[in-house]
């Protein structure tokens, strides 16, 4: 290449840069105002939709002249409290604020923005998603007003996933669901806690209310004891079938070693843990050195068609040879054999057949280290 | 000449449509036709980027210097989308949301930049033109069927419009809308319009050799028209 086409070549594209370059700031001188208008105005109208009797929003982290304290600001961005925006009526009383805040769900975050009557009360008014990349027809349906409504007019107590009055979650979407229920409770949470400290701290009273509150998880996946069910089963039917022996020796309740012909061929166990409607009731086998060798749900009471699947074969087929350590669940991305895949539409119940799983073979294991 | 832009502007409707016949561009328009009008939006937005990309390529096409003509494409088409991104925010800021990162990957979507590589290049400009917007229309009436059938059966509604919703025993086929049922109607539209395609082609051959029978195969040479094969046509 001669110094010639190197001109050339250079000023072809210095050229088309250049023209490019002048469209696009030209582009933006036109369109960035209404850009911003356009995210001022949504923010605007969302607030007036959350508090309608508000003449006036002041908001409580930028504003000089109505600011919390610095402390109580950070106090609030470290409780997952994104912006605080107090709604004033004509006269200038306190008619509610407006809370941002977000959550993880199942594949994006998902920014949640509510509203919640002032003091004493700090209902939720409404609540409404300002933005979330969940899966369409699934968790996106956490936008639909049949969810959304929900949250309307509960107080801090009821905004767990349950049964009315409660949240209840959508079918399918338990993941994103929990999210936005999270996203308003913690907010909340910590929210009501320095709006009350500020109170007093106003009124100069010597008493500091201390708001507590009782923390509820929906579904936790706490250890379902065996003991209470021990006594009711000897060696059930059940556990038989996956592993023939003709002696059963119990380890610990629930959890039996199994002998056949004076040999020791594995271990036969029950498992529980919370699923989405009831506790589900596993049993599994293991060898000798204490690996699932088969898992048959015992007893659940899932909703039909989404959740009741984690009887089929082809999600327990998947434990087998697990250990301790494979005993996993991942998230459908991971098409490994290593861990275990849940069922899409219903992540709880998975979750809640491996735990059950989980739970039961790591009691077995430390009662034998022993 | 308005005859010619006229058959240019068919070809990519039909004959090289983006998505079916040429199966370009199959990244957005799998991932954002969950719904009708995203399919409307993307498409709109494509027709846009691709019409003034190969119009203005045109116009210069004897400037370009053969071996920098690539970054020079996509500068340009890179300005055309930054464009077309900024307007959506600017003015239609629920759709822009809703299509979030696949407009700004029109920069690299093959129906644009294969068009200009093989058609605007070396055409002029009129009959680049109707060709783009050809490929563009073809490419939105494409995402409009795929964004209308998976909404449709997938959420039973159709541009929002509750359709099949209505029907209290209906149960929304979920899988339509997730990627899976992409790629099956994508499939299955692509094999049902070459089977027409054939059917049409048969026809034609039988009515030139003045038979009527439908055994007539065509032969090979003329069951495909390749978009290589086109460019390499002098126009």
């Amino acid at each position: 290449m001669n110094f010639k086409e190197v001109f050339k070549t250079t000023l072809n594209l210095v050229i088309i840069c250049l023209c490019v370059g002048a469209m696009l700031a030209l582009a933006n001188q036109l369109t960035a105002g209404k850009i911003k208008e356009n995210e001022r105005k949504e923010t605007k109208e969302n607030r007036k939709v959350l508090i309608p009797t508000a003449d006036k929003f002041v908001d409580m982290f930028k504003d000089d002249k109505y600011k919390l304290s610095d402390n109580s600001i950070k106090a609030l961005e470290k409780g997952n409290v994104s912006a605080l925006v107090e709604g004033l009526d004509k006269q200038g009383k306190s008619v509610g604020y407006v809370v941002e805040s977000s959550k993880d769900g199942y594949s994006s975050k998902i920014k949640v923005m509510y509203s919640i009557s002032p003091a004493p009360n700090f209902k939720v008014m409404g609540m409404l998603i300002k933005d979330s990349a969940e899966t369409p027809g699934l968790g996106e349906n956490i936008k639909k007003p049949n969810f959304k409504n929900q949250f309307k007019d509960k107080p801090l107590d009821d905004i767990v996933l349950g049964d009315p009055p409660k949240i209840k979650a959508l079918t399918g979407a338990t993941i994103s669901s929990r999210a936005v229920t999270g996203a308003v409770h913690d907010s909340l949470k910590n929210l009501i806690n320095t709006l009350k400290n500020r109170k007093s701290e106003n009124k100069g009273a010597k008493k500091k209310t201390e708001y507590k509150v009782e923390r509820k998880t929906s579904c936790d996946f706490s250890l379902f004891g065996s003991k209470a069910y021990a006594k009711v089963v000897k060696v059930d039917p059940e556990l038989k079938k996956l592993l023939q022996a003709d002696k059963y020796v119990k380890v610990i309740p629930g959890a039996y070693k199994a002998v056949r012909k004076g040999k020791f061929v594995g271990y036969v166990a029950k498992g529980f843990a919370r699923g989405y409607n009831d506790t589900i009731m596993v049993g599994y086998a293991t060898d000798t050195r204490l690996r699932v060798l088969k898992v048959r749900i015992l007893r659940q009471n899932e909703s039909p068609g989404y959740r009741e699947q984690i009887g089929k074969a082809d999600f327990l087929n998947q434990f087998k040879g697990k250990t301790l350590k494979t005993l996993v669940l991942k998230m459908s991305e991971n098409k490994s054999n290593k861990y275990i895949s849940a069922i899409s539409g219903a992540t709880v119940s998975s979750k809640a057949a491996v735990m059950a799983v989980r739970n039961s073979l790591k009691r077995l294991e430390t009662v034998l280290k022993k | 000449m308005f005859g010619e832009m006229w058959k240019t502007f068919k070809n990519g409707l039909w004959e090289e449509n983006a998505v079916f016949a040429l199966a370009l561009g199959l990244c957005p328009a799998l991932a954002v036709t969950t719904s009708a009008s995203n399919g409307l939006g993307m498409g709109i937005a494509l027709l846009f980027v691709l019409a003034m990309s190969v119009l203005i390529l045109s116009l210069v096409r004897h400037f370009i210097d053969e071996r920098v003509r690539v970054p020079f494409f996509l500068a340009v088409i890179a300005g055309f989308v930054t464009i077309t991104d900024m307007t959506m925010k600017a003015y239609f800021p629920p759709l822009a949301k809703s299509l979030g990162l696949y407009v700004p990957l029109i920069v690299v979507n093959c129906t644009v930049l294969g068009r200009v590589e093989v058609f605007a290049s070396k055409t002029p400009p009129h009959k680049a033109f109707a060709d783009g917007l050809g490929m563009g229309v073809g490419f939105t009436i494409a995402l409009i069927v795929l964004g209308g059938i998976r909404e449709l059966l997938g959420n039973g509604t159709i541009f929002n419009m509750p359709l099949l919703s209505l029907i209290p025993t209906y149960k929304p086929v979920l899988m339509m809308i997730l990627p899976p049922g992409g790629f099956i109607l994508v499939g299955l539209l692509m094999g049902a319009i070459s089977m027409t395609k054939k059917a049409i082609m048969k026809s034609q051959i039988a009515k030139a050799k003045g038979v009527l029978r439908d055994d007539i195969v065509p032969p090979p040479e003329l069951d495909e028209i390749t978009h290589a094969e086109l460019a390499q046509k002098p126009y």
